[in-house]
């Protein structure tokens, strides 16, 4: 009985590392709720792909870095849905869309050379949730009464419509520094 | 407490003539684009009714108040950065959205003491410091 | 979650037994769950001579005790829906018009109303932008009056703190973000908009009074704004700087006792902001964690992480172990804390809310093993939100952003008591009317 109970502690554990903080909720997230359930559980989710989801966060950005990721370094501090997976990329908004002039900017450490860069979290507006992708990530950003830091704010200004799709992560340059609040 | 805004508006003047305008250790292009460019966008055109434009804003800098509003407004008094650099971003700003340098420059005094009186009512201000200007070059 | 639903399920699954059973087994569960629904609407509905049933009945929210309802939201189906935490049961629900949080609903018991600000356009999700306040009848959850607001209600993925009945129930403060920040009164006796009050550099709004609200700002002050009789503004002071917002920053998931509020800072120092004076004053903060626990990574985290149970002084809050930028991060624990002694008097372990949130969707049977291997199994999410009744006999309410499902808890032992199920997919807010 000691020893089943290790096992199950062993297991929940080692599925715990390997699901991670962040993907584990992207998975569970919007997309998947009323649809299939049987690929909701981590047993199916590890199984799936098990070498990258035992791979430590920094073998996955890697230089190039999978802009699918939530992981991915440039979304350092993204809240909303990868338009990279809805039919843009990490920098361009997804067909019939339009791209909000106004939005948040902070900073994002690139590992591949160290430096940090000016990353624009520009939201994809005019078509309802994409529902794919869903990141939260938050390093440096601050409550909404530091408005220009935060990454709750639906950020569809400026556009025709007010309807949230998704986001993108430009680059606007290289940093001096990281940005205050890091 | 208009009476003191009045004796503090003169006093600043007087100390901003006497002080060195901040140089910029850092490029306040750098800090515009992290700090500003956000909602104030690239080009300094902001967003029509919800972000104002910031070209021609060197009209602020005919008044004394207009002059202590720039440095008031709460996205300007409230970014993240010393007084040296935010004074050395607003000279900057000011040269690239509009026409004329301020002069003086801002120094990190002045920049100091404006914006630990950040504006709860900044859109009421603008509104008169433009009703004050000439209506025919209004920013948009 | 009663007897009478148990006994469905059993029913039903030996339905699938015989074919020659299954007619008289459907008639049987039919009747059975007709009772069940007949239990939470208004008026039984009493069948004729001829056995067919009265058509055409609507329920109303019950009347009796009501300590123990909470308003779950959901951002992404865009309601509110209201749940009994003793019995499981779903009451009803109010609609929360489009957006990335969609908006939660404001009780005014009072009033016998609630209010959502609705964001919606002319063509569905296209067209032209309306914004208004609705107003819904509490009982019958019908919408009693609209009232139009300027085009600019904030719209956050949190939903916290966006909106509030002050003192009274005489006015509603509405948060403008576009993204400068301004509120908007709206006078709910005559149904008016009264006006727009631009606070710039300050945001969310926390009520403190009949005529007066807080507001957090980024120079790290609190802002109290003072109205006039009629609802417009006085004046608006300043509390001195109390956090800094480059190094600690204070979330806005605040919990208030009168006219103090509480606001706990990424690092877990607890403020007490108290508007009751002519300008607002914040305390000397106090830790959450001692040295060692802030030394092994303890931080506050999660939406709506804190939750105040104002008769015993009793502060829960969503704690996890993690870095700078895990604010918004999930908790596997929520600390009890004696706001008196400052003292943590209790640690209760979130409840693994995967199980009541699959149990549902896998169509397995409420008590069975294989949800108590799952439970075993299965690394629990841990919870971003709680909230709590303020009762003698208070429940706590914790919920996952991403999982349909809210855990209930005995929120003096911890014990996890319950769940709500199926309250639907994504949403930040727990209301506690």
């Amino acid at each position: 009985m000691i020893l089943l109970d290790r096992w199950f502690e062993g297991m929940t554990r080692g599925l715990a590392r390997r699901s991670g903080r962040r993907s584990f909720l992207a998975r569970l997230g919007l997309g998947l709720v009323g649809g299939a359930a049987v690929p909701l559980l981590p047993v199916a989710r590890a199984a799936q792909d098990p070498a990258r989801a035992g791979a430590a966060p920094e073998n996955i950005d890697g230089p190039a870095g999978d802009p699918q990721d939530c992981e991915y370094w440039r979304y350092c501090a993204i809240d909303g849905l990868l338009c990279s997976c809805c039919g843009g990329s990490h920098t361009s908004c997804p067909p019939g869309t339009e791209m909000a002039p106004v939005t948040w900017v902070g900073t994002c450490r690139n590992p591949a050379d160290g430096k940090d860069y000016i990353i624009s979290y520009n939201d994809c507006c005019g078509k309802t949730f994409c529902g794919r992708c869903f990141c939260n990530r938050n390093e440096g950003e601050r409550p909404a009464y530091h408005w220009y830091r935060n990454n709750d704010i639906n950020w569809c200004y400026g556009t025709k419509s007010q309807i949230y799709h998704c986001s993108v992560a430009v680059v606007l340059g290289v940093a001096v520094e990281g940005q205050p609040e890091k | 407490m208009r009476a003191e805004l009045r004796r503090l508006l003169l006093a600043v003047w007087c100390v901003s003539l006497i002080g060195a305008p901040a140089v910029a250790e850092v490029s306040p292009r750098h800090d515009y684009v992290l700090h500003c460019s956000g909602c104030h966008r690239a080009d300094g055109t902001g967003a029509p009714d919800d972000i104002p434009s910031l070209i021609g804003i060197d009209r602020f800098l005919r008044s004394p108040e207009g002059r202590a509003y720039l440095i008031r407004a709460p996205g300007v008094a409230q970014a993240p950065v010393s007084d040296e650099r935010l004074a050395a971003l607003m000279n900057w700003v000011v040269v690239e959205f509009g026409a004329d340098a301020p002069s003086p420059g801002y120094t990190a005094v002045e920049v100091g003491v404006w914006r630990a009186r950040p504006l709860r009512d900044p859109t009421e201000l603008r509104a008169r410091l433009l009703a004050s200007d000439a209506p025919s070059d209004e920013p948009r | 979650m009663g007897a009478a639903a148990e006994g469905d399920i059993t029913l039903l699954m030996s339905c699938f037994g015989r074919l020659g059973r299954a007619v008289a087994c459907g008639v049987v569960a039919a009747a059975l769950s007709g009772f069940a629904t007949d239990s939470v609407g208004e008026e039984p509905a009493a069948a004729s001579s001829d056995g067919a049933e009265k058509w055409g009945g609507v329920a109303q929210v019950p009347d009796g005790p009501s300590d123990h309802r909470v308003w779950v939201h959901d951002r992404v189906l865009e309601h509110t829906l209201l749940f009994d935490g003793d019995s499981g049961q779903m009451l009803g629900a109010v609609d929360g018009a489009s957006g990335v949080g969609a908006r939660p609903a404001y009780p005014a018991p009072g009033r016998n109303e609630l209010y959502v600000v609705e964001t919606y356009y002319s063509r569905g999700l296209r067209g032209a932008r309306t914004d208004q306040l609705v107003v819904y009848d509490a009982k019958t959850l019908s919408v009693r009056a609209e009232i139009r607001i300027p085009n600019k209600a904030a719209d956050t993925g949190q939903g916290i703190a966006l909106g509030a009945v002050l003192d009274g129930e005489r006015f509603f403060a509405a948060l403008n973000q576009s993204p400068g920040s301004s509120v908007t009164m709206i006078d709910l006796e005559s149904r008016e908009l009264v006006e727009e009050i631009v606070t710039g550099g300050c945001s969310m709004v926390y009520p403190v009074g009949p005529r007066r609200f807080g507001m957090l700002c980024g120079d790290g002050t609190a802002l109290l704004v003072e109205l006039t009789e009629q609802g417009g503004k006085r004046r608006a002071v300043s509390s001195e700087a109390f956090f800094d917002v480059v190094t600690d920053p204070v979330t806005v998931a605040g919990v208030r006792d009168g006219a103090k509020w509480y606001f706990a800072s990424f690092d877990g120092l607890l403020y007490e902001v108290d508007f009751s004076a002519e300008k607002p004053v914040a305390s000397e903060p106090w830790s959450l964690f001692t040295d060692d626990e802030r030394g092994a990574g303890w931080r506050i985290g999660g939406f709506q992480h804190l939750a105040l149970h104002r008769s015993s002084r009793r502060l829960y809050s969503i704690v996890h172990q993690g870095g700078t930028g895990t604010h918004k991060d999930a908790g596997l624990s929520i600390w009890v804390y004696d706001l008196t002694t400052r003292e943590r008097v209790m640690q209760i372990d979130a409840p693994n809310v995967l199980i009541p949130f699959m149990r549902p969707q896998m169509g397995i049977e409420r008590g069975s093993l294989i949800l108590r291997i799952l439970d075993y199994v299965l690394p629990p999410p841990g919870v971003h939100t709680i909230a709590v009744t303020q009762d003698a006999a208070p429940l706590l309410f914790a919920r996952n952003v991403d999982l349909g499902a809210v855990a209930v808890l005995d929120a003096m032992s911890g014990e996890h008591v319950g769940d709500l199920e199926e309250v639907g997919l994504s949403g930040t807010t727990l209301v506690v009317p």
